[in-house]
């Protein structure tokens, strides 16, 4: 009897072996990359693309989405926006991806509109703010604080800690002169652009007073004539918008010319690079990190650093950058989604939408701050660390919270 | 007899559903990768700005199983760049193919992976991510770019593979495969 039993069972597990899954079971989760290995943006964008890869594996060998492997579709589009729309329909139409890693601000706006129509999940590299306002970009989300978030906190900083502090201006402030301040960027690049508005805003709320912008090439090599432009109004400070080979170029020259202002950059021309290619010229400059830099000592880069070395062996360790690590961020906040959308028995558009407005003040370490995420706020946070660049190093600035800060005008920042 | 039928049903259902996972990696013989050749794979000619100028290269690698089960190459990505000066490469694009290709127990696949370039995005790629070293060594890129478009036929420059890495998989492990290669192989 028991044999018979024990047969009657082994045969159930053979059949049941042989079975095909049942449709829509997936044993596999996929996922969209688009990526700049060639493009204006690639000085940031490979190592980014590398850090994508390598966080994957970290996820997949690490329990995948509970269980179901992480198969990545990662593409270069060169930071052309057809051929990032292009890509994205080859990931929609033919490789099914679940959601998707974004790249590039113009992209990822133009986008924006198509994967809310598609119910597609869309995380992007790009932090714009327009992305963080789920009633214009529902499902479009982004893992660091957002470009305006960043640019009116290094501005905060600089006021506070520099500003208000530095014997340079004691006099200046005892008259009452208001700090100057101008921006360096490329007006037709949507992430150049994208902080200027809430920047100048940022400025009447601080008392500044405002120059003429000046255009610089993502490509610059030589920023002589903007700069000699800028002196005439004499800034105390100035914005980088750009990234950093341009960032480098224009501090360069600056300092050639002695254009005699203080320095703020936005993230992605704020990186290990930007020491490296402008030596003394970087000294002081302040910029915002929505992460820990590469290879600092902060939980799990002892993995991030484990994986660099084991995938990307022929990568020297001295030329990874934070890219690295926001990539890694991107990945976790990604699985984090995934996970919980899984669980629920929704690993799909609408189910990954709804897991990440689940999120709240959850971190995957990396230094980044604990991120919160809701169905009306889709900024991942308000605290941002603000650092100086001293002796080569990043040295810890100001953290400066906005929605503390500002708790009455955090709500109506939303998106803008 | 029912009992040798037991087993061999039970000992089917454990191998076919994979139920003990993967086996160690031990048993795995790491596959190698090498690059053969690299191809113009449609060829159009130099035209001046604005005129935009695709350069079209196919990389023909040689894959090799030496294991006796077959493996599965899941994808691969590598770096790579052109010659300026002597002994002065330039990193160009980074292609990654993820199409999953199975390789034969002891046998040797060709894979062709056709990457493009295109004249108006080079520049821009050598400005932001090597103008110090641009400027350095003195050139001139829209020369350097122009030289490059037109003497691609006679591989008169080497073209450098790096960074390569390639991931496999099989019923006995992965494997994580990491390959260079020039060409012309002077």
């Amino acid at each position: 009897m028991l044999k018979k039993t024990m047969i009657r069972l082994a045969c159930a597990l053979l059949m049941a072996a042989l079975l095909p899954l049942p449709a829509g079971a997936q044993t596999v989760v996929k996922i969209g990359s688009l990526n700049d290995f060639t493009g204006p943006t690639s000085d940031v964008g490979k190592d980014a693309g590398l850090g994508i890869r390598e966080a994957v594996q970290y996820v997949n060998d690490t329990g995948a989405i509970n269980g179901k492997r992480i198969k990545l579709f990662q593409y270069d589009y060169g930071y052309r926006v057809p051929e990032a729309v292009t890509t994205y329909k080859r990931f929609r139409d033919f490789d099914k991806v679940v959601a998707v890693f974004g790249w590039g601000t113009g992209d990822t706006e133009a986008l924006a509109p198509t994967v809310a129509r598609d119910q597609m999940p869309y995380l992007s590299h790009s932090f714009s703010a327009y992305l963080a306002d789920p009633k214009k970009t529902p499902y479009s989300f982004i893992y660091g604080t957002d470009y305006s978030t960043n640019a009116r906190a290094s501005m905060t900083a600089w006021y506070d800690e520099v500003w208000l502090k530095d014997p340079r201006f004691k006099a200046e402030r005892e008259k009452g002169v208001k700090p100057r301040f101008l921006s360096f960027y490329m007006k037709a690049c949507p992430y150049c652009s994208a902080a200027i508005k809430a920047l100048n805003d940022h400025a009447a709320i601080l008392g500044f007073e405002v120059g003429p912008d000046q255009d610089v090439p993502l490509t610059a090599l030589d920023a002589k004539s903007q700069i000699l432009a800028a002196k005439e109004f004499k800034p105390h400070l100035v914005w980088h918008g750009n990234i950093v080979m341009s960032v480098a170029t224009v501090l360069n020259d600056a300092n050639a010319l002695g254009l005699g202002a203080d320095h703020i950059v936005n993230n992605w021309g704020f990186d290990e690079n930007l020491v490296k290619l402008t030596l003394n010229s970087a000294e002081g400059v302040i910029g915002p990190a929505v992460v820990a830099f590469y290879g600092e000592k902060v939980p799990l880069m002892d993995k991030v650093v484990e994986y660099t070395k084991k995938m990307n062996p022929g990568v020297p360790q001295q030329n990874r950058l934070i890219r690295t690590v926001q990539s890694w961020v991107d990945v976790l906040l990604m699985r984090e989604a995934l996970v919980r959308a899984d669980k629920a028995g929704k690993l799909n558009g609408p189910g990954i939408k709804e897991a990440f407005e689940t999120i709240r003040d959850c971190t995957p370490g990396l230094g980044r701050p604990p991120i919160t995420i809701t169905s009306t706020d889709h900024r991942p946070g308000s605290f941002v660390r603000v650092y100086r660049v001293q002796k080569g190093k990043f040295v810890l600035l100001e953290g400066v919270d906005l929605k503390k800060r500002w708790p009455d005008k955090w709500d109506k920042w939303l998106g803008w | 007899m029912r009992k040798a039928l037991l087993m061999a049903i039970i000992v089917a259902f454990m191998t076919g559903l994979g139920v003990t996972g993967h086996a160690t990696a031990a048993k795995l013989t790491s596959p190698t990768v090498e690059l053969e050749r690299v191809e113009v794979a449609s060829y159009f000619p130099w035209a001046d700005k604005p005129t935009r100028v695709p350069l079209i290269l196919a990389f023909i690698f040689r894959i090799t199983n030496p294991n006796d089960f077959k493996v599965a190459l899941e994808d691969l990505k590598f770096t790579y760049g052109f010659e300026a000066k002597p002994g002065e490469y330039f990193d160009l694009n980074t292609p990654t193919l993820y199409d999953t290709t199975y390789i034969p127990a002891k046998t040797t696949n060709q894979l062709r992976v056709v990457s493009v370039l295109d004249s108006m995005i080079v520049p821009s790629t050598l400005a932001v991510s090597a103008g110090a070293r641009v400027q350095a060594l003195e050139l001139k890129i829209p020369e350097v770019v122009k030289m490059w478009w037109e003497q691609i036929g006679d591989f008169s420059f080497g073209i450098r593979v790096s960074e390569g890495v390639a991931y496999i998989t099989s019923q006995e492990g992965d494997d994580l495969v990491f390959f260079e290669g020039k060409f012309p192989k002077k």
